[in-house]
C-alpha cells in the first residue's frame, strides 16, 4: 500500500475528510494481500503434490526409499535404533537368540532387549518401532494403491504401481500377523481372548474414524486379506516388469507367497511357488567369491544375481549411527559396530562344517590361521576381534572408515536362496522327508558344501535342520525368526562355553520365546478402544538366566 | 535644588533599591544521575522576574527584597521551591516527577497515561532492569511483576527463559507471548538487545491492552521500549562490571563415598543372586566378589577400583568392604582412581561488562548512543557470549508538521554452546555426566605412577568407558565422555544481527497525525561444529566439520493514523491502522570429513564430502487492518474500544482471517466531587473484555506433508505428517477488572481479576498409529484460566536522606479445560476416587473436561509389599472384567493402572517481593521470586533412586537408597534395593514433589558519591557497586529445582548461573 502524500500543510478541513476517508477505505479494502507460502525445503504439500505430474511415480519412489529411511518414526534423530526395516531385522536376530554381541560392553548393543527380554512392553522402544514402521510402510502402500483407483483407465505403469502397492502392503502384513500372533508358551499366559489374533487391519479405505475401534483380527483374515493382495499383485505385475529390484516384481510376488504358504503350513503350494519364484526371476546363488567379497558381500545387489529384491540407504537420510552397516559389518569403524561387534551364537558356528563356506563369515575363535579372512582392513584388524565376530557384511567399496560411503549399501529383502530352502521343507513336508532331503542336499551340496551330507528321515528333525540352513544363510538378515517361531524351535543362550556375553544374555528358551509375541505400544492401546484389554502379555523379565 | 534633592533622591533611592536587590546563583541538578539540568526555569515567588538554566545547570537571577523564596520547573521534574534566606548560591536537586513518568503506558501502537489506560499492564522499568545480570533482558522479569511466571531449562550464557502469561491459552499451540520490541514484533534472539538499552518492559496481559495484535496477542505481549535521550544537557554514562559466574543448581544428595557406593551396590546384587537366582547367602557373596568389577550383564559396575589382599574378598558376607581393601588400583600401566566429574567440569566464569552511553536532546531533536560490551562465560567450558552491540536513535522535528525519526541496533555476536541440553541419558550433554556419574569412575586415564596419560596427538586422556582405560568398560553413559568433546569439538554460533526502525510523522491539521513505520531485523548466524578426529563416534571420519548459515529476515510495516479531538470536558481518539508482516529464513549447510587440521574450522580445509548439502526458506506472513476509539469525559471516565481483522499464512487460504476486539472502561473515582477521603488520593475501577488470536502452531499443519527424499536417484515423496485443512485461530476471551489505589501517597496496588476462555483450542490430537501417522493438528476444546493479581508498593519512609521501599506481588491461577470435541474423547480414566473422565492421554498428563492442563495422569504408588517389592494400585475386576470399584495392588508395573491425580504441575500461587532502601548514599535492594503449591515429577531423584539393571547401571545412587526396604527394615515407604528391578523406581506419584521454592533473585549493593566529591573527580556522578544474581533457592528436595519446566525436572539442564559482580557507573 502506498500513500501518496501532499506535503502542503493542510488546512482545509474538506481535504482532511477527503484524505481520510480515502485512508480508511484503502486500509479496509485491502484483504488480498497477503501472499500464500509454500515450503521451500526437504518437505512439499499436498497441494504441491497434486499439482505434479510425477506425483505417482515419486510416491512410488518413495516406499523403497522410507524402507530404509533413517529416523523414520521420530522424524529426528532420538533412537539409534529407529532406522525403518533393518532395524526391525536386527530385532529378528537378537530375538532369535542367533546374534551376541562380542565388544567390550554388551550395552552398546541396544537392539539386546529383543535378545534378554526384558524391557519390552508396551511403553518401550522395542514396541513401539516395528509398530510404527509397518504401518508407515502400509499407509504409503494404501497410497499409492487409492491414487491408482482414482485414475479411470490406468496405464501400465499405472497398473504396475498398483501391483506393487499390494505386493508392498501384502509383504508388510505377513510379518505382522507372524509377529504379532500369539502363541502359547510356558512363560506368558496367553488369554482365549486373543487367541490367533493378529493386528487391525487398515486399508485403502479405512476412515480415520474406524482407526479409533479398529480390532485385532484372525489369523485366518488376515491370511485371505494377504493372499487377496498377493493375487491382484500378481495380475498387476504379469504385465509390468519393474526395471530394477528395487521393487517387487512377479519373481518376488511368488516368493511373498511361498512365504505366505509357507507360514500358513500349506506346503505343497509353497513348494510351488518357491520354485516358481526361483524360475521367474532368474537368479543365482551366491558363490565363494561374492559371498566373501570384503568390498562388495552383501552390501551392492549389483555385485551379484542371487537378490531378487533389496533396499538401498543414500547418504543423505541416514547418520552415522542410524544405519545398517554401521550396526552390523564387522569391519565399520563408525556407528555401534566397533563396539557391539555382534558375532555368531557359539553353537551355530560349532555346528557348520568346514568345508562350509558360510563359517568365514565368522571369526574362529582358536586358530586365526584356519583361514586367511578377505577384509578391506588388515590382517592385524582381523586378529584384534573376538571369537565368533561376523565379518559377512560389508562396508560399501572396502570403506571403512566413511558412513556416507561405506554405509550407503544395499539390504537384501529377499535372496533365492531363501526360496531354495522354502522349497526344500515344502517338498519334505508335501511330498516326501526323502524328497526334501534330495532338494537340500543338492542345494548345499552345488552352492554351500560340497561334502554336505545329510541322511534324516524324521520330518520334525528335517525341519530342524532346514531351519538350521536358514539360520545360517540368512544370519544377520532376521528371516529364520519366522521359521523358529512357526516351529516353536525356542532359543539356545546358556550352554557350557557359550560366547553370550553376560548373565543376563544366559536364558534359554523352550518352544517359544515369550518376546516372539511382539507387544502392541500403548500409543495404539490407548487411541484405539478395541484393543484395550486386548495386547499381547509384556515378555519383560519372564524368562530367568540359567547360570 | 529641589531637583538636586530629587536627583540625590532618586540615586539614593535607586542605590537603595541597588542594594536590597540581591543576585542569585546556583546549579539545578537531577536527583536521579546528578546531571545538570539546562533550560530549567527559575521564577522568583510572587514575581515576573524569571531566569534560564545554562547547558551547565547555571543560573543567575535578582532577587528584589523581600522575595525569599524560589521557584524551580523544568518538564518531566518535580516543582522544588527553595528558600534563599541570604544565601548568595542556592544548589537545587530536582527529583523526576515519578506521577508524570509513570503516567505514561505503552500500549500497542502508541502510548497512553495511566489514567486513561482501561487494561491491565505491568511495567518493569530501566532501574529494575539493570539490577539484572542476565544477558536476556527477559529473564529480569523473575518474581518482578504480577501474572508471570518463568521457566528455564537453560542457564547457559545468553538463553532466555520460557514466558507464561497468566497461565496457558493453548495445550499444543505455542504459549510463548509476543515479543514487540519498540513497537514491531521481534522474532530474534532476546539476548541480542542490550539490557542497558532497555528503558522498561511492559508487559500487557489483558484484551483491551492486546487485542491490537489480534492473531497473535492471545499469550500476551512483552512490550520492550529502548532507551531515548531526556532532554537536557548531554549526557555521557561509562558503566563497566566485573564478576564471576558460578553454578547455582543444587546438587542431589547422592552418596560420594566409593566405598559406600560399592557397598550399597553389593546389595544390590546380593538381594538379586540370593531373590532371583536362589544362591545361599555365601555363594552370592562369592559371586558379587567375582561379578561387581564386570559388565552390568553380569551386575556388576564395571570397575573395581579398589586393592586388596590377594585370596581375600573385597566385600564380606557383612556386607562391607575389606578394612585392607586401599582406594585407587593399579592394572599394567594403568591406575585406576575415581575423580569427580563436576568438579573438573565446572569452572568459575568470568563476566565483564562495559557499557558507555552519548544522550541529549533539545525541543527539536533527541539522540541517543550506546556501545556495551558483554563477555559472559559460562560455567563450564565450551560456553560463552562475547557480544558487541551498539545503538543510535535518533529523532527531529522537522517542520512543525513533521517529524522523523530512526532507531538502529547492532549486534556482532559469538558465542560457544553445548549440545544435548536436558537429555539425561544423551552422551554428549555434559551435564548428564555431571550430574548422574556414580562416584567411582575415572575421569582422567593414568599411568601407573598416578599421572595422567597423554596420547600421541598430546591430549591428556579422559576415559570414555569404552576398555581404553585398562580394558575396563563403564555401564553408564559408556562409549562417551561429553567432558573431553567438550575440549576438542566446537560448536560455535557467530554473526551480527541488525534493526532499523524509521518513521515518520505527518501532522495533517492540528488534530490529525498519519505515522509510517517502518522495521526489519536481520540476523546472520554462521554456525561452526567441528567433531574430533581422536575420540568419539566421529573418531573414523578422520574430523568432521559441520557449516550452518541462517538468515532471518523480518519486515514490519505499519500505517497509522491518529485524530484525536477535545470538545469542552469531552475528548475522542481515534486510530486506524494497517500492519503488515513477513519473516524469511534462510538455511544453508554443508559438512566434510577428513580434515587437515583443527585449526582450520572450515569445509575448505577438508576433503570428504559428507553428502548432507542443504538449504532451505521458511517464510510466514502475517496482516492485519485494525481501529481504535478512546474516550474519555473530564478526565475521570475512560470508555476504549478495537477492532483488528487479521490473516495469517499458517492457516489454509479459507481459514485464514479472524475477527478480534476489544472494549474497556476505567472510572477514576477520586476526581468525583463528592469523593472526599483524604487519605484515598487515587481509586480506579476498571473493566475490559475482548478477544484474541494464536496461531503458534508452526507452518503447514492445515495440509498433509510429505518428506522429498533421494530414492537411488528419483525424486521419491514419502509421508510425513498429517494435515487438516479446516484449522483455524485458536481464540482467546479475556476478561479483566481490577483496582487501582493509591492511600496516604505511601501505599499503592493494584488488585485485578483475570478470567481467559481459549476456544476452538488447538491440539495435537493422537492417532492410532495403525493409521500411518499418530497425530494431527485440531481445534477442538476449551480452556479456562482464571485468579486474581495483588501487587502492593510501600514507601515506607521517606525523607531527605532515607527512602526505604516494599514491594509485594502475588498471582493466583487455576487452569481447567471446560470443553472438549466428543470425537476427542477416546479414552476412559478414573481418579483415586473413581470418579470417570472421558478424554485422551497427553503424555504423562489427562486431557478432559473439568481437570487442569497439566493435571498428572500417573501410576499411583502404593508403597512397599510384603516383599520390598513397590507397589502400585490397580482396578479390580470381577469375572466379566467389568471394574468392581475398589482399589487393589500389583508389584507388576505393567499392570498398574493409571489414575488422574488432583495435583497439577501448576503451582496456584506464585510472585514476588523485594525492597530496595536508600539511605545517605547507599541504596541496596533485595528481590525475591516464590511459588507455593503444585507438584512437579522429580526426574532426577528418581533415577538416582532406581534399582540398577542389565540396562541402567552406574549412576550415583541417593543416600535415600540406604533407607530401602530390607527384612530387618520392613517399615518404610522405599521399595527394595535389588539388581534388576526395573521398574522398582517407575514412574508413578512416588516422585511428585512439592512444587513450592523461594529464590533470591538479586541483592544488590551500591554507594554514590556526593555531587560535590563527583565534581571535584571529574564527573558529576559516581556510584561504586555489588550485584549478585540467583543468590540462593529453597525448594522441597536439594537438588529439585521445579523452575525448570512443568513438565520434567531432571539434573541434566545447563544449571541457572549464579553471578556476583563488583562495577562502577561514572557520569559526566
Amino acid at each position: 500500500m502506498v500513500l501518496q502524500l501532499n506535503s502542503k500543510k493542510i488546512t482545509d478541513m474538506k481535504n482532511l475528510i477527503k484524505i481520510f476517508s480515502i485512508i480508511a477505505i484503502g486500509v479496509f479494502t485491502l484483504q488480498s494481500c497477503i501472499k500464500e507460502t509454500f515450503p521451500q525445503d526437504d518437505s512439499a504439500t499436498s497441494k504441491q503434490i497434486g499439482e505434479s505430474a510425477s506425483a505417482l511415480d515419486a510416491a512410488m519412489s518413495g516406499i523403497p526409499a522410507q524402507l530404509s529411511q533413517g529416523y523414520l518414526v521420530y522424524g529426528n534423530q532420538t533412537d539409534e535404533r529407529d532406522m525403518a526395516y533393518p532395524g526391525i531385522l536386527l530385532g529378528f536376530n537378537e530375538a532369535l537368540g542367533d546374534i551376541f554381541p562380542q565388544g567390550t560392553n554388551p550395552a552398546y548393543d541396544w537392539y539386546r532387549q529383543f535378545n534378554i527380554q526384558t524391557g519390552l512392553g508396551p511403553n518401550s522402544y522395542p514396541s513401539y518401532l516395528p509398530w510404527r514402521t509397518f504401518y508407515m510402510f502400509i499407509k504409503s502402500a494404501n497410497d499409492i494403491i487409492n491414487a491408482v483407483k482414482q485414475v479411470e483407465e490406468p496405464s501400465d505403469l499405472q497398473k504396475g504401481y498398483l501391483g506393487m502397492g499390494y505386493a508392498y502392503r501384502a509383504w508388510a502384513y505377513w510379518h505382522m500377523w507372524n509377529m504379532y500372533v500369539p502363541v502359547e508358551n510356558q512363560y506368558t499366559t496367553i488369554d482365549a481372548k486373543i487367541q490367533g489374533l493378529t493386528v487391525p487391519l487398515v486399508t485403502d479405505e479405512t476412515a480415520e474414524t474406524d482407526g479409533k475401534n479398529n480390532p485385532r483380527i484372525s489369523e485366518g483374515v488376515l491370511y485371505d486379506f494377504i493372499m487377496s493382495d498377493l493375487n491382484l499383485a500378481e495380475e498387476f505385475l504379469a504385465t509390468f516388469t519393474p526395471t530394477t529390484n528395487r521393487y517387487p516384481n512377479l519373481a518376488v510376488v511368488y516368493g511373498l507367497k511361498a512365504r505366505a504358504f509357507l507360514s500358513n503350513l500349506d506346503y505343497a503350494n509353497a513348494a510351488i511357488y518357491a520354485r516358481k519364484s526361483i524360475d521367474a526371476s532368474g537368479c543365482s546363488p551366491l558363490n565363494q567369491t561374492q559371498w566373501e567379497d570384503p568390498n562388495s558381500g552383501f552390501c551392492l545387489a549389483s555385485a551379484n544375481n542371487s537378490w531378487l529384491w533389496y533396499i538401498s540407504y543414500s547418504a543423505e537420510a541416514m547418520g552415522n549411527l542410524c544405519n545398517w552397516t554401521g550396526w552390523i559389518a564387522g569391519e565399520a569403524d563408525w556407528g555401534y559396530n566397533s563396539l557391539t561387534q555382534f558375532g555368531v551364537n557359539r553353537w551355530i558356528y560349532d555346528r557348520i562344517p568346514d568345508s562350509d563356506f558360510r563359517k568365514h563369515s565368522f571369526i574362529d575363535p582358536g586358530y586365526y590361521d584356519y583361514y586367511d579372512y578377505k577384509t578391506c582392513r588388515d590382517q592385524a584388524f582381523i586378529k584384534g576381534l573376538k571369537p565368533y565376530t561376523s565379518i559377512k557384511f560389508r562396508c560399501v567399496g572396502g570403506d571403512w572408515e566413511n558412513y556416507a560411503t561405506g554405509g550407503a549399501s544395499d539390504v537384501p529383502l529377499m535372496r533365492v536362496e531363501e526360496m531354495y530352502l522354502i522349497e526344500a521343507e515344502a517338498l519334505g513336508m508335501s511330498s516326501s522327508i526323502n524328497a526334501g532331503v534330495q532338494a537340500l542336499t543338492s542345494f548345499m551340496t552345488s552352492f554351500r558344501d560340497p561334502k554336505y551330507i545329510c541322511a534324516i528321515t524324521d520330518a520334525q528333525a528335517f525341519q530342524e535342520e532346514v531351519l538350521f540352513q536358514k539360520r545360517v544363510e540368512l544370519w544377520g538378515e532376521g528371516l529364520a525368526f519366522f521359521d523358529a517361531k512357526r516351529l516353536r524351535a525356542g532359543s539356545l543362550q546358556s550352554y557350557p562355553g557359550s560366547n553370550a556375553p553376560g548373565d543376563v544374555f544366559k536364558i534359554n528358551a523352550v518352544g517359544i520365546k515369550p518376546g516372539w509375541n511382539y507387544v502392541i505400544p500403548n500409543n495404539e492401546v490407548q487411541n484405539n478402544v478395541a484393543l484395550e484389554g486386548f495386547n499381547n502379555p509384556d515378555p519383560s523379565g519372564t524368562i530367568q538366566p540359567t547360570l | 535644588m529641589k531637583k538636586l534633592l530629587l536627583l540625590t533622591f532618586s540615586v539614593m533611592m535607586g542605590f537603595t533599591a541597588l542594594f536590597a536587590q540581591q543576585r542569585v546563583t546556583g546549579t539545578v541538578t537531577s536527583s536521579e544521575d546528578g546531571a545538570p539540568i539546562p533550560y530549567a526555569t527559575v521564577v522568583v515567588t510572587g514575581t515576573t522576574l524569571t531566569s534560564q538554566t545554562d547547558l551547565d545547570g547555571v543560573y543567575s537571577i535578582n532577587v528584589p527584597a523581600g522575595s525569599n523564596t524560589l521557584r524551580f520547573s523544568f518538564v518531566g521534574m518535580q516543582m522544588v521551591v527553595a528558600d534563599i534566606n541570604g544565601r548568595a548560591v542556592v544548589d537545587v536537586i530536582m527529583s523526576p516527577d515519578a506521577i508524570a513518568l509513570e503516567d505514561i503506558v505503552v500500549v500497542a501502537f502508541g502510548t497512553s497515561t495511566r489514567e486513561s489506560f482501561t487494561g491491565s499492564a505491568a511495567v518493569v522499568s530501566s532501574e529494575v532492569l539493570t539490577k539484572s545480570q542476565s544477558s536476556s533482558v527477559i529473564n529480569a522479569l523473575a518474581g518482578a511483576v504480577p501474572g508471570i511466571q518463568l521457566t528455564s531449562n537453560n542457564g547457559a550464557p545468553g538463553a532466555s527463559s520460557t514466558i507464561r502469561i497468566r497461565g496457558f491459552s493453548s495445550l499444543s499451540a505455542g504459549n510463548d507471548p509476543l515479543i514487540i520490541v519498540d513497537g514491531a514484533p521481534y522474532s530474534g534472539d532476546i539476548s541480542n538487545i542490550a539490557t542497558s538499552d532497555v528503558e522498561n518492559i511492559t508487559v500487557l496481559k489483558d484484551a483491551s491492552s492486546n487485542a491490537l495484535y489480534g492473531a497473535r496477542g492471545a499469550n500476551g505481549v512483552v512490550m520492550i521500549t529502548t532507551k531515548k535521550a531526556k532532554a537536557g544537557k548531554a549526557l555521557v554514562t561509562f558503566d563497566a562490571r566485573f564478576g564471576g559466574n558460578m553454578r547455582a543448581l543444587q546438587n542431589y544428595n547422592t552418596i560420594q563415598d566409593p566405598l559406600l557406593h560399592y557397598e550399597t551396590h553389593y546389595v544390590a546384587m546380593m538381594n538379586y543372586f540370593q531373590d532371583k537366582m536362589g544362591l545361599s547367602i555365601e555363594d552370592a557373596n562369592v559371586r558379587a566378589n567375582q561379578n561387581i568389577g564386570l559388565s552390568s550383564s553380569n551386575a556388576g559396575l564395571g570397575y573395581l577400583i579398589y586393592e586388596f589382599p590377594q585370596g581375600q574378598s573385597f566385600i564380606g558376607t557383612n556386607g562391607k568392604v575389606n578394612p585392607n581393601a586401599t582406594l585407587g588400583r593399579t592394572i599394567g600401566d594403568y591406575y585406576i582412581t575415581p575423580d569427580n566429574w563436576a568438579d573438573e567440569a565446572y569452572r568459575t566464569g568470568i563476566r565483564q561488562e562495559y557499557i558507555m552511553t552519548v544522550s541529549g536532546a533539545n525541543d527539536k531533536a533527541s539522540f541517543y548512543s550506546s556501545v556495551a560490551y558483554l563477555s559472559n562465560e559460562g560455567i563450564t567450558a565450551g560456553s560463552d557470549l562475547k557480544r558487541l552491540t551498539a545503538r543510535l536513535r535518533a529523532s527531529y522535528q522537522a517542520k512543525n508538521w513533521l517529524k522523523v525519526g530512526g532507531n538502529m541496533s547492532y549486534t556482532n555476536f559469538d558465542s560457544n554452546y553445548l549440545g544435548n541440553n536436558g537429555s539425561s541419558t544423551s552422551t554428549g550433554n555434559v551435564w548428564a555426566f555431571t550430574s548422574q556419574m556414580a562416584p567411582i569412575y575415572p575421569l582422567w586415564i593414568r599411568n601407573a605412577d598416578g599421572s595422567r596419560k597423554v596420547d600421541a596427538n598430546g591430549i591428556e586422556m579422559m576415559d570414555y568407558g569404552d576398555g581404553q582405560n585398562a580394558g575396563l568398560a563403564r555401564p553408564f553413559l559408556f562409549n562417551a565422555n561429553a567432558l573431553q568433546d567438550l575440549r576438542l569439538n566446537t560448536r560455535n554460533n557467530e554473526g551480527n544481527a541488525a534493526t532499523g526502525n524509521g518513521y515518520v510523522d505527518i501532522n495533517f491539521y492540528k488534530d490529525l497525525k498519519l505515522t509510517i513505520n517502518g522495521t526489519f531485523y536481520l540476523d546472520e548466524t554462521r554456525s561452526t561444529e567441528v567433531l574430533n578426529p581422536y575420540y568419539g563416534q566421529f573418531a573414523s571420519t578422520k574430523g568432521t566439520v559441520i557449516k550452518v548459515h541462517s538468515r532471518r529476515f523480518d519486515v514490519n510495516l505499519q500505517q497509522l493514523l491518529n485524530y484525536k479531538k477535545t470538545f469542552g470536558r469531552n475528548t475522542i481518539s481515534v486510530l486506524l491502522g494497517h500492519e503488515y508482516y513477513n519473516k524469511k529464513n534462510y538455511s544453508l549447510s554443508a559438512s566434510k570429513s577428513n580434515m587437515f587440521s583443527q585449526k582450520n574450522k572450515e569445509l575448505g580445509g577438508a576433503v570428504v564430502d559428507g553428502q548432507s548439502a542443504n538449504s532451505s526458506l521458511s517464510e510466514y506472513n502475517q496482516e492485519g487492518f485494525f481501529g481504535r476509539v478512546q474516550y474519555d469525559f473530564a478526565d475521570k471516565l475512560y470508555f476504549s474500544g478495537s477492532y483488528r481483522r487479521d490473516a495469517s499464512s499458517r492457516f489454509n487460504p479459507n481459514h485464514r482471517w479472524g475477527n478480534f476486539w476489544s472494549v474497556g472502561a476505567s472510572w477514576l473515582m477520586n476526581k468525583e466531587s463528592w469523593f472526599a477521603t483524604d487519605w484515598i488520593n487515587e481509586l480506579k475501577i476498571k473493566a475490559s473484555a475482548g478477544q484474541q488470536g494464536n496461531d503458534n502452531i508452526g507452518a503447514y499443519r492445515y495440509t498433509d506433508l510429505y518428506d522429498i527424499t533421494n530414492s537411488s536417484g528419483n525424486v521419491s515423496t514419502i509421508f510425513s505428517s498429517k494435515g487438516s485443512e479446516a484449522i483455524t485461530w485458536e481464540t482467546t476471551t479475556n476478561i479483566n477488572a481490577g483496582i487501582e489505589f493509591n492511600m496516604w501517597n505511601r501505599l499503592t496496588g493494584v488488585v485485578e481479576y483475570y478470567h481467559r476462555i481459549t476456544t476452538d483450542m488447538l491440539f495435537s490430537f493422537p492417532v492410532a498409529p495403525s493409521m500411518g501417522y499418530t497425530s494431527y493438528y485440531a481445534n477442538v476444546g476449551n480452556m479456562k484460566n482464571s485468579g486474581a493479581e495483588l501487587s502492593l508498593n510501600f514507601n515506607a519512609i521517606s525523607t531527605k536522606n532515607i527512602s526505604w521501599d516494599i514491594n509485594f506481588n502475588i498471582t493466583y491461577l487455576k487452569n481447567n479445560i471446560t470443553m472438549l470435541d466428543e470425537g476427542k474423547k477416546t479414552k476412559i480414566a478414573y481418579d483415586a476416587d473413581g470418579n470417570e473422565y472421558k478424554g485422551y492421554q497427553n503424555g504423562s498428563f489427562f486431557v478432559a473436561e473439568g481437570v487442569s492442563h497439566y493435571a498428572w495422569y500417573l501410576k499411583e504408588y502404593a508403597g512397599v509389599g510384603e516383599d520390598g517389592q513397590s507397589l502400585w494400585y490397580i482396578d479390580e475386576e470381577d469375572g466379566s472384567g467389568q471394574r468392581t470399584g475398589t482399589r487393589v495392588t500389583t508389584n507388576q508395573y505393567s499392570e498398574a493402572d493409571y489414575y488422574i491425580n488432583n495435583a497439577t504441575s501448576i503451582s496456584p500461587f506464585y510472585g514476588g517481593f523485594g525492597t530496595t532502601l536508600n539511605a545517605y548514599g547507599f541504596d541496596f535492594s533485595i528481590n525475591f521470586s516464590y511459588q507455593i503449591g503444585g507438584q512437579q515429577y522429580d526426574s532426577g531423584y528418581a533415577h538416582a533412586m532406581g534399582s540398577p539393571t542389565s540396562n541402567n547401571s552406574g549412576y550415583g545412587y541417593h543416600v535415600d537408597v540406604l533407607k530401602s526396604w530390607s527384612k530387618e527394615n520392613p517399615n518404610n515407604n522405599i521399595p527394595r534395593f535389588q539388581f534388576d528391578d526395573t521398574y522398582s523406581a517407575g514412574k508413578s506419584t512416588r516422585f511428585l514433589t512439592d512444587a513450592s521454592y523461594l529464590n533470591i533473585e538479586n541483592i544488590n549493593l551500591g554507594y554514590t558519591l556526593s555531587n560535590k566529591v563527583a565534581k571535584k573527580l571529574g564527573g558529576t556522578s559516581l556510584r561504586f557497586y555489588v550485584s549478585c544474581e540467583n543468590v540462593w533457592y529453597w525448594s522441597q528436595r536439594q537438588g529439585f529445582d521445579p523452575r525448570i519446566s512443568y513438565t520434567d525436572t531432571g539434573s541434566s539442564y545447563y544449571s541457572p548461573m549464579r553471578t556476583i559482580s563488583g562495577g562502577i557507573t561514572v557520569k559526566f
